[in-house]
């Protein structure tokens, strides 16, 4: 079996979103051994993971240390990165997914370099190679974050391997079940729900009386035993919730470790939480879980990865808004009610319809045909943007279990907008290709391999702007492309390439638009209430 | 004396700087400087007894004392006179370079005058600069800016030196430590207290030598006071107690060692209430170690100066006079003084809401420990809309009514609040044995800067250091009694203005000269100023030749660090610029320092490195 080196140094949320992508490496056909190589404060997280066969820490807080010490510590920082380097010099893997997007990751991906790598690298005279083509569109979404329709956890999948498998791999003890059913009073009869009411940002954080009238909702209504989950930060918080809602909440904060707060949800009914680490735990134990997605918060990014959940988000024309970003009037704590979560458990529990809200989207996750997640229910501004893009782009960069060509949600006015525009643009782009193509020759005569041929196309962008996924996919490739271009116009004369034979797939694809719709197996993204 | 010469050197000196030429004038008319002729005819400045050049030849000495330094003008280095004395040293310099290039700095302005009164306009040329009769902090300040981006030379005239020593040393050593902050600056260990009013000065003075361009780690001993409590609760034998009590200073002292040998730290300081033994002081100057007290604390009150001073390099304190004797007495050699200040960043005026300002705000206020004096003081300012806040008030009696959050420990962030939300903070220096103002104060408590840099506005009880600190009617006011502080109370309360006006004053004063940077670049200039061959070890930015040595010529990084030999200092970011633009496989100690550099980079970005 071959090994894989899989870099996760991530914080907790992160590292769970890359636990599909490393069950695929481990389960697919020519599956691998992994060693996954994590901050030393997530050990314990990460050996939940059935499929790692061996964790390699990372102890940023030493090399912090010796770097606030002293500026110039380069004998001390090459000894403490010592046994890092050792430890996978040991292990000897054959390829390494970079699973960790920092530019940290990239450059420690390029430090073996006869082991071949997917995902970022960054090598000397800071050649980036971002393969494959789907880590691209991963660096591309900085830009165009806005049209992406595509889960992370699917991103991660896409980038690790190249075929996706069943996920259950989250290993819970007996021991950790015996914990549980010590520290959580039985309360037979009564729903188990998880809460954890803590988010990564102040402004994602869901206001605390929102969150104590929901947990008395739910204890009140639906007669639950709540369990409070989170950080020793929300000790306090919690503390105010059960005071006044009564001894049916259990008040765990600050009181898990990683492994036992999967026993903890494990044991519940069901999750409700904010975009967070203990969501996605939820969603890979197989919970029903309900996200909340606040701010810079987007449930196309980061859904939980499950058929049994639902995502709330506001629906307004700031959601979700820049992560650098400071809000004075977080208007989208107030739009999402507690009524709203409660009537989302309901859903889950019951399967009743789910009913539109104003100035709330409301939705289920899916899985597609091809076996990536995407959410239905009640659309909200963007959301045909995201989906146009996201068949698109399955389109171009096809995989196993695709469908082929814009599936029958992506309404018919963005397809002929589209089809009337793409005619214009690639016209236009030809023209810009033969124009500095004028020039190549002369250029290359000279000696002159620098980049002087995508000046052209960058100020056709925002004519074009519908088009920015394509754009922003086209500046990457200018700059990191694969590893067989050398030069800066090498790497421009490929990105215009690609570029030109993406723009005729889906220039083909829309043709094509309404042959491929009536093929389609039935597959509803969107469920009765968009469609009345 | 020639009217003449001082007529044509002042107006050199005038046109340049209108402000220095009147000062110059003045002193020139009320001029003591005795002056005596020298053999060969050339007057000589004396002062307290002491000719400032030789009174055989000053010339030749002058060119013998050049001599002695042995510089090789590159043509483009600024150079930093320190004492004018009557300038004999300074034409051996002025043979050699331009006037424009140098820039002359005394500290007495008679002397100065007198200087410019006997010597010839060929002496002082156009072209040089003057810094004459400045504080050593305006001085820094003034050279700073000259210098920023100019390579400079500072020569200090002995003469000078040994008549001011904490001016012309100071200034020189904090000179040689900016210097070195430019190369990557002195380690510094600094020894937290375990607990006390000192301990929130730590961070300030962790920032402080931070921003300065060092690097100072804090010892924090602050974790071990669950411990100590546990110790004083767990018997009651004193015997017993004093035993632990010591044996727990002594792993706390002991700690210090392990820290500052394992960390190559350039200076130890300590602060008030750190624990300190003088087994682990030998063991620090063993290593090459200096090691500083900053002693904040009333000596009368706390004598525990007196089993401790005499062991360290460097003691400062913030009492003069009377304390400093004492010290020497025991033998401590040279004690500094050195007041407290502010930290800028953390106390600053801040923009309250109405909330907080109902919450902070009162017409009278004061934060601080229920003192004996201040009892008795506050009791007769229960008329007023008065606001108390702190600790340890009990038994207060009618106190109580005016005592916010039952006397609870107040944050830093809260005191910053109040400070700003209150009209008039009453600052009233702490005693056990008088009622009220304490008639023989001298030094100035925190409060007192960390007031003025809030740009709150100040009533102090009077001190006898205030006026050298803040002018006092302009940038605070005083009060030596209850009913002066009552009158002045009713004034300031009808005339917000002057209150507006005196406390930005204040802020300014206090940005200007009292924050702890200032205070943390006096220290290390002391420190410097006395051991001429004090340059960080470590803390200074390696060569590839140490980098070599210390690794071992056989090893990797050895070979790396081949190709930057003869380079000089050298920052990580140095180092990996060059690899990254080779060509080749990476070796594995290449690949390493590159992956430092982008862990550097990362924290630089952070804000966490």
């Amino acid at each position: 079996m071959a090994k894989a080196l899989v870099i996760a140094l991530a914080r907790f949320g992160d590292l769970l979103q890359s636990f599909p992508a490393i069950s695929d490496l481990h389960r697919t056909s020519g599956g691998h051994e992994i060693a996954l190589l994590v901050p030393d404060d997530l050990v314990s997280l990460a050996k939940l993971h059935r499929c790692v066969d061996e964790i390699i820490p990372f102890d940023g807080d030493e090399l912090l240390h010796i770097m606030r010490l002293d500026q110039a510590a380069v004998q001390q920082g090459v000894a403490s990165l010592v046994p890092l380097f050792e430890a996978i010099e040991t292990y000897q893997p054959d390829v390494i997914v970079n699973l960790t997007h920092t530019r940290f990751s990239g450059v420690l991906a390029a430090s073996f370099p006869d082991i071949p790598v997917r995902g970022r690298l960054i090598q000397r005279n800071d050649d980036e190679i971002l393969e494959p083509h789907w880590t691209r569109y991963f660096f591309s979404l900085l830009e165009s974050r806005s049209c992406n329709g595509f889960n992370l956890v699917d991103l991660n999948r896409k980038i690790a391997s190249d075929q996706c498998s069943a996920f259950e791999d989250i290993d819970i003890s007996a021991d950790h079940q015996r914990h549980v059913a010590e520290i959580i009073p039985a309360a037979a009869q009564r729903i188990r729900i998880a809460v954890a009411m803590g988010a990564n940002h102040p402004l994602r954080q869901w206001p605390v009386p929102s969150w104590k009238e929901t947990i008395r909702l739910l204890a009140s209504e639906m007669s639950a035993q709540v369990v409070l989950v989170g950080t020793k930060s929300e000790i306090a918080d919690a503390q105010s919730i059960s005071d006044v809602v009564g001894n049916v909440v259990v008040n765990l904060c600050g009181q898990t470790d990683p492994a036992q707060l999967a026993a903890v949800i494990d044991s519940c009914d069901i999750f409700i939480g904010q975009d967070s680490g203990p969501l996605h735990l939820a969603a890979l134990l197989g919970k029903p879980c309900v996200g909340l997605y606040l701010a810079m918060a987007s449930a196309w990014d980061t859904a939980p990865y499950t058929s049994h959940g639902v995502t709330i988000e506001p629906d307004l024309d700031c959601h979700p808004c820049s992560e650098s970003g400071s809000c004075n009037n977080p208007i989208c704590h107030a739009v999402v009610t507690p009524e709203i979560v409660l009537h989302s458990i309901r859903h889950l529990l019951t399967e009743a319809n789910l009913q539109p809200v104003a100035d709330v989207s409301i939705k289920n996750t899916v899985f597609d045909p091809s076996g990536c997640l995407t959410l239905a229910g009640q659309p909200k501004k963007g959301d045909q943007l995201r989906l146009f893009w996201r068949t698109a782009l399955q389109g171009l960069f096809p995989s196993t279990g695709t469908v082929p060509g814009f599936n029958k949600n992506v309404n018919a006015e963005i397809i002929s907008q589209y089809r009337d525009n793409i005619t214009i643009l690639e016209k236009k782009l030809l023209e810009a290709v033969q124009q500095s193509m004028g020039r190549l020759q002369e250029q290359l005569d000279r000696g002159d391999y620098q980049d002087t041929l995508s000046s052209e196309i960058f100020s056709l962008a925002d004519e074009f702007s519908s088009f920015r996924p394509l754009f922003d996919l086209y500046r990457i490739e200018c700059f990191n492309s694969s590893a067989e271009y050398f030069s800066p116009i090498e790497k421009a004369l490929a990105a215009q390439e690609n570029l030109l034979q993406r723009l005729t797939r889906i220039q083909r694809l829309l043709i094509n638009y309404t042959a491929i719709r009536d093929n389609q197996p039935e597959f509803a993204l969107y469920n009765d209430a968009i469609n009345a | 004396m020639d009217s003449n010469y001082f007529e044509k050197n002042l107006k050199r000196v005038a046109d340049q700087d209108p402000a220095l030429g009147d000062k110059l004038l003045k002193a020139y008319q009320s001029s003591s400087i005795e002056v005596k002729t020298a053999r060969n005819g050339s007057p000589v400045p004396v002062i307290q007894g002491k000719a400032l050049h030789s009174t055989y030849e000053p010339a030749a000495e002058a060119e013998k004392w050049f001599a002695s330094l042995g510089i090789e003008d590159d043509g483009k280095s600024l150079y930093i006179v320190a004492g004018m004395g009557f300038g004999y040293h300074l034409e051996q310099l002025l043979k050699r370079v331009p006037a424009e290039r140098v820039v002359v700095i005394e500290k007495d302005v008679s002397l100065a005058a007198a200087a410019l009164s006997h010597r010839s306009p060929d002496t002082f040329q156009a072209g040089l600069r003057f810094i004459i009769g400045e504080n050593l902090t305006s001085t820094l300040q003034q050279i700073n800016d000259l210098t920023e981006s100019t390579k400079f030379h500072c020569l200090v005239h002995p003469a000078s030196a040994d008549l001011f020593p904490e001016y012309y040393i100071t200034l020189s050593g904090q000179l040689r430590t900016r210097q070195a902050a430019k190369r990557g600056g002195y380690k510094i260990l600094l020894v937290s207290p375990i607990y006390g009013g000192t301990l929130p000065m730590t961070t300030y003075i962790q920032n402080a030598f931070n921003n300065l361009g060092h690097r100072c780690e804090i010892l924090d001993n602050s974790v071990f006071r669950g411990g100590l409590d546990l110790i004083n609760g767990l018997t009651s034998s004193k015997q017993h107690a004093a035993s632990l009590n010591a044996g727990l200073t002594t792993l706390l002292a002991e700690m210090v060692t392990a820290r500052a040998l394992d960390l190559r730290a350039d200076l130890v300081l300590w602060i008030a209430q750190s624990p300190a033994t003088p087994e682990v002081l030998q063991e620090l100057k063993k290593a090459d170690i200096q090691t500083a007290f900053w002693f904040v604390e009333d000596y009368q009150l706390l004598p525990y100066w007196q089993s401790i001073a005499l062991h360290f390099d460097h003691f400062f304190i913030i009492q003069k006079g009377e304390f400093e004797q004492k010290l020497m007495e025991i033998g401590c050699r040279q004690p500094h003084y050195l007041p407290v200040a502010a930290d800028p960043h953390v106390h600053l005026p801040l923009n309250l809401s109405p909330e907080e300002l109902s919450e902070f705000g009162s017409d009278l206020s004061h934060v601080g420990a229920g003192y004996f004096n201040r009892r008795d003081f506050f009791t007769g300012l229960l008329d007023y809309d008065f606001k108390l806040w702190g600790s340890d008030w009990e038994k207060s009696g009618v106190l109580n009514r005016i005592l916010q959050r039952a006397g609870a420990r107040i944050s830093t962030e809260d005191t910053v609040k109040i400070f700003n939300a209150t009209k008039i903070n009453v600052n009233l220096h702490s005693s056990t044995f008088h009622s009220g103002v304490n008639p023989f104060g001298d030094f100035l408590n925190p409060r007192t800067f960390e007031l003025a840099a809030c740009g709150a506005f100040q009533l102090v009880d009077q001190r006898k250091y205030l006026a050298d600190n803040y002018d006092i009617g302009s940038e605070v006011d005083t009060f030596s009694s209850l009913q002066e502080f009552r009158d002045k109370a009713a004034h300031y309360l009808e005339n917000p203005q002057e209150r507006i006006e005196m406390a930005e004053a204040a802020r300014a004063r206090t940005l200007k000269e009292h924050t702890y940077e200032h205070r943390m670049s006096e220290l290390l200039g002391v420190i410097a100023g006395r051991c001429p061959q004090w340059e960080p070890k470590s803390g200074g930015l390696p060569t590839a030749e140490d980098l070599i040595t210390e690794a071992g010529v056989e090893s990797e990084l050895a070979q790396v660090m081949q190709q930057f030999v003869g380079r000089g200092p050298l920052t990580l970011e140095d180092i990996a610029a060059d690899l990254e633009k080779g060509e080749g496989q990476l070796k594995r100690t290449e690949a390493m320092i590159l992956l430092l550099n982008e862990f550097r980079r990362w924290g630089v970005e952070k804000g966490v490195v």
